[in-house]
């Protein structure tokens, strides 16, 4: 991990977690009683907690985000959100295991509104869960699953929240009373923040599409130029989420890379490879299209300390590489560097013909690796391998800084060449591209 | 690596928070006795 790296924030994570629970014990405390009643309370407290914080995970904060990496919290949240859920579900089944007669809180015989109000929190939790890892396979459209997916966080914050007031067994003083209610209303806060308050901040920074050039290998890449501001500074790798058209409320926000130098901060630019259904589209991007840039974002840097570095890219993670070898070169920068970089075949190789010229400005070794070669090929051929990577890898003793982005299985086989070359993660930095 | 870490990060607290919360329950049910 990195020096400033995620300890702090874990453990300030756990703390927070561990709030209600230590709260529940200050005095005055109702009668005891048993253990497994007392674990199933404890369960909903844990996973209500978690969930609070699931907002904050994803509310972009700038200086979480620069120690952590965007991508690292949204893994996060990803995983944590199925603790999260978990745990609130099973704190029902258990309080019904260990006394049955809590059955009566789903019956809606004996209170209709909070049977309908419990049953409708279990389902929306169900659904957060189905929808967003069933989302592809269900062929559900991104904006719909990101509309969805802050409406039913929203629900079950409201609902989970409203149910411990209720309920009201451990918050029986006011002051814990208002401690609850102000760790909700914070939670939907930052979901109204993230959501609401910062496109509301972007719509007074608009940027223009200033071009679309095709690439090779079905890849745009759009430069933007900023309307009556200044423009964003970067560090090369950085990214940012983009929104295009009129709007910055559209549900359409994507990360991308930044491709062209740190150095251009009146001219940004974007590389996108049509993947999905939403950059298919960035062909039709016509020059004066209104776009919004939130950021910039990311941890996915060359630090200044690294004596040399080892780049592996896999098809479309060429773009911030790129933006840190066009840096390099603005900035005379002669650290030498290895590019290890996978793609299928030359005619579709991303920026082949600039990272060929610029083997002769930089310090540079450029090895690409064609998964079909063309005649006459005679360099690596196939995927990324670990024989491949240990043939070619320089001798850790050098002090390389790696940086490694693109697929995931790619990822994979990098992330433990590196290791096994005796690459410490602190001299390790990854970026996985279909974060969201 | 970072998602290797995500993912053990995330079970260590959840093994945590478990016996946290088995703590929390002990602590109680025994305080009555």
């Amino acid at each position: 991990m990195r020096r400033n790296g995620a300890m702090p924030w874990v453990t300030a994570y756990a703390v927070l977690i561990a709030l209600p629970l230590f709260f529940a014990l200050v005095r005055p405390l109702p009668p005891a009683r048993g253990f497994w009643v007392e674990f199933g309370v404890g369960l909903g407290f844990v996973g209500l907690a978690m969930l609070w914080l699931q907002f904050a995970l994803t509310a972009r904060f700038r200086n979480v985000a620069a120690s952590l990496g965007l991508d690292t919290m949204l893994q996060f949240h990803g995983r944590a959100g199925v603790v999260a859920i978990a745990f609130a579900l099973a704190h029902p089944a258990v309080l019904i295991v260990a006394q049955p007669v809590y059955v009566e809180f789903l019956d809606p015989r004996v209170s209709a509104a909070r049977a309908l109000a419990l049953i409708a929190l279990i389902g929306a939790l169900l659904l957060l869960a189905v929808l967003t890892f069933k989302r592809r396979p269900l062929g559900i459209p991104y904006e719909w699953w990101r509309l969805t997916h802050g409406a039913l966080g929203f629900g079950v914050l409201f609902l989970g929240t409203v149910h411990v007031l209720r309920v009201g067994y451990y918050i029986s003083v006011p002051w814990k009373q208002a401690l609850w209610i102000t760790a909700g209303v914070a939670a939907a806060g930052l979901l109204v923040h993230t959501r609401v308050v910062r496109p509301m901040l972007l719509r007074r920074r608009p940027y223009r599409v200033a071009s679309a050039t095709a690439e090779r290998g079905d890849a745009w890449t759009l430069a933007f130029e900023p309307v009556g501001h200044a423009g964003m500074r970067f560090t090369a790798g950085q990214f940012v989420w983009l929104t295009l058209g009129k709007s910055p409320y559209s549900l359409q926000q994507h990360p991308f890379s930044f491709s062209s130098s740190a150095r251009e901060d009146r001219s940004l630019g974007i590389t996108i490879k049509a993947l999905g259904d939403y950059t298919a589209r960035m062909g039709e991007v016509k020059p004066g299209t209104n776009a919004y840039l939130e950021g910039p974002y990311g941890a996915f840097t060359f630090p200044a300390e690294a004596p040399t570095g080892v780049f592996i890219a896999g098809g479309v993670g060429i773009t911030p590489i790129m933006s840190i070898l066009r840096t390099m070169r603005d900035d005379s920068d002669q650290r030498p560097v290895t590019l290890i970089y996978g793609t299928s075949e030359l005619s579709r190789t991303l920026f082949a013909d600039e990272l060929s010229r610029l083997r002769d400005t930089l310090q540079l070794r450029l090895v690409h690796v064609f998964e079909k070669p063309h005649p006459g090929w005679d360099g690596p051929t196939g995927l990324i391998t670990r024989e491949l990577l240990e043939r070619v890898l320089p001798p850790s003793a050098s002090g390389y800084h790696a940086l490694v982005c693109g697929p995931d299985a790619m990822m994979d086989v990098a992330e433990s060449a590196l290791r096994a070359n005796g690459v410490p993660l602190e001299r390790m930095r990854s970026e996985r591209f279909n974060i969201v | 690596m970072r998602h290797v870490r995500a993912r053990r990060v995330v079970l260590a607290l959840a093994v945590g928070f478990v016996l946290l919360v088995a703590l929390f329950a002990w602590l109680r049910a025994g305080a009555g006795h």
